[in-house]
């Protein structure tokens, strides 16, 4: 069932706008954070040659696209009217559960990019890899995320159990995700990606904050 | 019974050899004040580093040089250029490949007094399971009470050489082809070594 708003031709034409700049502000978010690897290249990337320099090159295009998505998936799964509106629950609530395998994919892409090229016997393992160990904990939690959403009837899983669990340990992806970029990455040493990305994580923050506020005054005042 | 008869026969037959063939001084290394430090040049500069875990076992006495040794076991996934992910590099098959070979040892063979303090510690150094020989050239800055250790005397040893890490099998020449990376690595042994008066 969808709630989109669709009453009148101008309603619909209004809609109709609103959905292609969302879509255009989300290009934009993509096009700008995929320009970083190539405008603010790692010193590791100097070192590389061949197929390891392609390999890793693409492991940071699919580390980026997975932080906006895991981003997205926050704003995807907390809704709110606007979108709603825009694109109705039903619709949402899709795009949150390919979202979350589509980031799954990606993760597992770029952990085994990054890892090809030093050999995948040389691990980054241990106290001054943390950033990386971050990381590989964030793969696990996405994981568990993914895996306990298509297979909750499986392992038996109520589902309050299920909400009481996958909202928090979402919530605690995107952090993971902000620190393991903030502190993995060379590019993001830089003034300019370093707030980039922190102005994308304080908007996802901010925008989830407000919608997860408005439903709380609804919920009192239909209770009321 | 005859077990305690037997340790007993063994452990004078141990002291006695030791007395016979007089056992050289043992001393255990200062890890907090001892290194093995590493000057490669990158371009035009010179990159430094040094290995965090290893483990020296020392016997050493100048006047029973043909019975010292120097025995040195370098763990090389400790290696540490202050940066993670060149130290991730250096790790990988593009220089040490330390998954297959996680240590490198340097075994002294015959110590020979050079003179004015200078000892030179001919050797077996091993890196990726391949032999080759050295001479590192210590010198014995001194042997003096330990200042904050009483009954304590530290000695301290220095010495550097300088290797061609191609001809050691570190890194395949690739990047000293490109200018990047030198091939002629500096290398520099600290130690401070104790044992009891």
């Amino acid at each position: 069932m969808s709630t989109t708003l669709a009453s009148d031709p101008s309603t619909e034409f209004r809609l109709a706008i609103y959905r292609i700049l969302l879509a255009a502000a989300f290009l934009l978010v993509v096009s700008v954070f995929l320009s970083i690897p190539s405008y603010y290249q790692t010193t590791t990337l100097w070192y590389k040659t061949g197929a390891d320099k392609a390999m890793l090159l693409a492991a940071h295009y699919l580390g980026l696209l997975g932080l906006i998505l895991l981003y997205l998936q926050i704003i995807l799964a907390a809704r709110g009217r606007l979108l709603e509106q825009l694109l109705g629950p039903a619709r949402l609530l899709r795009w949150h559960r390919i979202n979350g395998v589509v980031l799954l994919v990606l993760a597992a892409c770029h952990i085994l990019l990054v890892l090809l090229p030093e050999g995948l016997a040389n691990l980054p393992l241990g106290k001054k890899f943390w950033p990386e160990m971050v990381g590989g904990l964030l793969f696990v939690l996405i994981a568990l995320l993914v895996g306990s959403s298509y297979f909750r009837e499986t392992i038996r899983l109520s589902y309050q159990s299920w909400k009481f669990l996958h909202r928090p340990a979402g919530y605690l992806a995107m952090l993971l995700v902000t620190v393991h970029v903030l502190f993995v990455s060379e590019s993001f040493e830089q003034t300019i990606p370093r707030i980039q990305l922190l102005a994308l994580f304080s908007l996802t923050v901010v925008w989830t904050v407000r919608v997860k506020i408005s439903a709380g005054h609804k919920a009192a005042n239909s209770s009321k | 019974m005859k077990t305690i008869v037997t340790s007993l026969l063994t452990l004078v037959i141990v002291l006695s050899t030791s007395l016979v063939f007089g056992a050289v001084r043992s001393w255990d290394v200062d890890k907090a004040h001892s290194a093995i430090y590493f000057t490669v040049d990158h371009i035009f500069s010179k990159t430094r580093g040094h290995f965090n875990e290893f483990d020296i076992k020392v016997n050493f006495d100048p006047a029973q040089l043909d019975q010292s040794s120097f025995v040195f076991t370098i763990k090389v996934d400790s290696i540490d250029t202050n940066i993670t992910k060149r130290d991730k590099h250096l790790l990988s098959a593009d220089f040490f490949e330390s998954s297959k070979f996680p240590e490198m040892t340097f075994t002294s063979k015959k110590i020979t007094d050079a003179g004015n303090g200078m000892f030179d510690v001919a050797g077996t150094l091993t890196v990726k399971d391949k032999d080759y020989d050295l001479t590192l050239p210590l010198k014995l800055v001194g042997v003096t009470e330990h200042p904050a250790k009483k009954g304590t005397e530290v000695a301290g040893f220095d010495g550097t050489v300088v290797i061609d890490r191609l001809s050691h099998g570190v890194g395949t020449g690739k990047f000293y082809e490109m200018g990047v990376v030198g091939k002629e690595v500096e290398i520099l042994v600290t130690l401070e070594v104790l044992s009891q008066k």
